[in-house]
């Protein structure tokens, strides 16, 4: 009797101590790095403190599976609070869709939003309203191996435009050097090249007003021409042998192995592409430098003009109400701080390039800064089709199959398809 | 749960099944408890069925008719303008080509390879025993190890081929970076990997040709090649329908490896039906355009299916 008195009392206190820690902010990330995902848990344990019946809870996904499984999981009961975002066309197709939460009030109260570049915050804005903030970014940058540019006689801080670069090609390839490593399967890897040589040529109008489909697209002559650029190193045979059954972690690896000068990548390389090579550390930094990519010679873009990876977080529309408030511990200065201070990434947030130790990190991160445009990468950008569709002819423009007029003729048409 | 003793006595009357109404045929079913049997096994089977098979079939022709991301709800009515996209790419038919060229390897290498090493180790010697094992191995192994060993093994810096194209001095092709070479490698593995599964139906059917049968050849003074020829390979012959069944069905299904091995690629030229639908439809949100992928190859399915069985399977149950 007295037995079952006590278990009822303990039953009903179990009941109303579940009822009561009801909130959760259900995080879903893609984040590998096991530092990053430590100080993301002292950012949540700390608002957890603070706001007792609050939950944080980090969900991890591989990038892939991830991608495949989140148009499910956003349409079903289980959908997160706030997920990985790259912004561009997905987002929008996202928001649209209507799984997506405007968040313009919560992130203008206390002036949060202005606590990021400006250019992150854009990117996770459709029409005029707020639905992710930005978390991090990862411009493409060209890494040089010291050693092998000083042998073939190439100084990489002189190459200015894409003449200087093509001339570097040929002066490596003289001196029995591979001039490029590139991830041909992944194709992604490869898709950096024509994509930046639009940035070059157009600047930011000109490849909008391509994106947009107006005059002609990426038909019009000037979006054609690039891809002529890009085919014109093609066909030099700079790449690494067999990198179209490359990946990327293995192009990274032939990088940092010392097999190729250069490396046309984000800056996840002096991380993620280091792991990547035979012995595990990949290049010294006495042995590694970065150039920007080159301009190109009349056309209207800078080379501080950037091409990044621009990550962020999308909020759900069913997300508790906590979740921004949250996420101004999470992704703000003190935890963000923490993060570049570590060099684990070049975060969002204002001021905070001034912690980052790392040289490298330092001299990009500089220039984000001050970067007058940073443009996402094609394949966010233009949607998963038409972004897969510009891939796909890239890798086409490398194996030498496809010609500038092919390629540019079939992302239009994968543009005109998609089409809202 | 019928009474066996009603079945007995049903049966023990031999109740002449009346053709009339569909009411006396019921009643007739009924008491001969087949009715019952009917009402209690058929619905799992049928619920299962319609739910798996039936109900996506259905969907997917629905959303094949529309421009869809999966997102939201599809509204963009297209018209057939999926399907026209499917039979006009390139890709698509160098897919099917794939598909094909797998049968045709299948059926002029590799079955006849496992027939030939069947019948020689068929018997139960212990040599015998262990080379079964042996070729039995890499079937047991998942497509994607299969994949991710062979991809290795390719690899014209790391691999075994480079190494031995090292040997001579010689720089090694990177094969799975060559259009048509790498689906020659994919053809290899398929081979490799499959040739242990017809094998051991060719053992097994090979053991069940009855030993009178050989013995009175023998003793007719039959020989070895005699035997072969015009009593082992004629008995067997039920088996190698079956075996090359398995090769189209097999074709047909093949994506694992694809995936693993080549990514379908250089420039998506090892793609099979099944991964360009997964590479097209649903990596690219093109939820619509891989539903029509999806109906065009459940209908290819189905005509192969129907034909093997009216031309092969029929043919070979007569002949029994």
């Amino acid at each position: 009797m007295k037995h079952g008195t006590v278990s009822l009392l303990l039953l009903s206190a179990c009941l109303v101590s579940s009822s009561m820690s009801e909130t959760v902010i259900k995080v879903l990330h893609i984040q590998k790095l096991p530092q990053v995902r430590a100080i993301w848990q002292e950012a949540a344990d700390q608002y957890q403190k603070a706001h007792p019946g609050v939950k944080v809870q980090f969900d991890y996904l591989e990038n892939e599976a991830f991608k495949a499984k989140l148009p499910t999981l956003l349409q079903s009961k289980d959908r997160p609070s706030v997920f990985h975002s790259w912004g561009g066309g997905v987002m929008v197709e996202q928001v649209s869709s209507g799984v997506c939460q405007d968040i313009t009030k919560a992130a203008e109260s206390g002036g949060f939003k202005d606590t990021f570049y400006p250019a992150g915050v854009q990117n996770f804005t459709v029409d005029g309203e707020i639905y992710g903030l930005p978390n991090d970014i990862g411009p493409i940058v060209f890494w040089y191996n010291k050693e092998l540019c000083q042998k073939a006689g190439v100084d990489p801080t002189q190459i200015h435009d894409w003449d200087d670069f093509i001339a570097a090609v040929k002066k490596l390839q003289a001196a029995g050097i591979t001039p490029i490593a590139a991830g041909g399967k992944d194709k992604w890897p490869l898709h950096f090249y024509p994509a930046l040589l639009l940035m070059r040529i157009l600047g930011k109008d000109g490849l909008d007003a391509v994106c947009a489909g107006k005059n002609g697209g990426f038909t019009s002559p000037d979006a054609v021409k690039a891809f002529q650029l890009y085919k014109e190193l093609a066909d030099l045979q700079p790449f690494q042998k067999g990198f179209l059954a490359a990946t990327y972690p293995e192009a990274a690896g032939t990088f940092h192995d010392g097999k190729t000068a250069f490396h046309l990548m984000g800056n996840w390389d002096i991380t993620e592409g280091r792991s990547d090579a035979a012995d595990g550390k990949g290049l010294p930094d006495e042995k590694l430098g970065l150039f920007f990519f080159p301009e190109v010679k009349g056309g209207k873009g800078k080379w501080s003009d950037l091409f990044a990876s621009l990550d962020g977080w999308l909020v759900t529309s069913d997300a508790p109400k906590e979740t921004v408030d949250f996420m101004k511990v999470w992704l703000g200065k003190e935890t963000q701080t923490k993060l570049a201070s570590a060099g684990l990434f070049i975060p969002m947030v204002k001021g905070t390039a001034a912690a980052i130790q790392d040289s490298f990190l330092k001299q990009i991160a500089q220039v984000v800064e001050k970067s007058e445009w940073i443009q996402i990468a094609m394949d966010q950008l233009l949607g998963p089709d038409t972004g897969l569709v510009f891939n796909d002819e890239s890798a086409a423009i490398a194996a030498g199959s496809a010609s500038p007029q092919d390629a540019t003729k079939a992302i239009e048409t994968a543009l005109e398809r998609n089409k809202p | 749960m019928p009474n066996p003793t009603l079945i007995e006595e049903a049966s023990a009357k031999k109740l002449p099944q009346p053709r009339g109404s569909l009411s006396s045929g019921l009643r007739a079913s009924y008491r001969s408890g087949s009715l019952t049997t009917l009402l209690l096994f058929l619905p799992p089977a049928l619920v299962l069925f319609t739910l798996f098979v039936i109900l996506p079939v259905g969907e997917a022709s629905y959303f094949s008719f529309f421009n869809w991301n999966g997102y939201g709800h599809p509204n963009k009515w297209v018209d057939f303008e999926n399907y026209l996209r499917v039979f006009g790419d390139p890709i698509f038919k160098q897919s099917l080509g794939n598909n094909g060229l797998v049968i045709l390897v299948s059926a002029c290498i590799q079955v006849p390879l496992a027939l030939w090493v069947a019948l020689l180790i068929a018997d139960r010697s212990r040599s015998s025993i262990v080379f079964r094992a042996i070729f039995f191995i890499p079937y047991i192994l998942a497509d994607v190890v299969a994949g991710l060993i062979w991809r290795y093994l390719y690899d014209g810096d790391y691999g075994i081929v480079g190494t031995i194209y090292r040997w001579f001095g010689q720089d090694a092709p990177d094969v799975l970076a060559e259009t048509g070479w790498a689906t020659a490698a994919l053809l290899l593995v398929v081979v490799w990997k499959y040739f242990g599964f017809h094998m051991a139906l060719f053992i097994a059917g090979r053991q069940n040709v009855p030993y009178d049968v050989i013995e009175s050849a023998r003793i007719d003074g039959a020989s070895r090649w005699n035997i072969t020829r015009f009593i082992v390979l004629p008995l067997m012959r039920p088996v190698v329908v079956l075996s090359l069944f398995f090769s189209l069905l097999g074709s047909l299904q093949l994506f694992d490896l694809i995936i693993a091995l080549t990514g379908g690629g250089p420039l998506n030229s090892s793609h099979s039906a099944v991964s360009y639908l997964y590479t097209f439809g649903i990596r690219r949100m093109r939820v619509g355009f891989g539903s029509a992928v999806g109906v065009v190859l459940f209908i290819i399915c189905v005509l192969v299916m129907l034909f093997y069985k009216r031309i092969f399977m029929r043919e070979s149950a007569s002949s029994k």
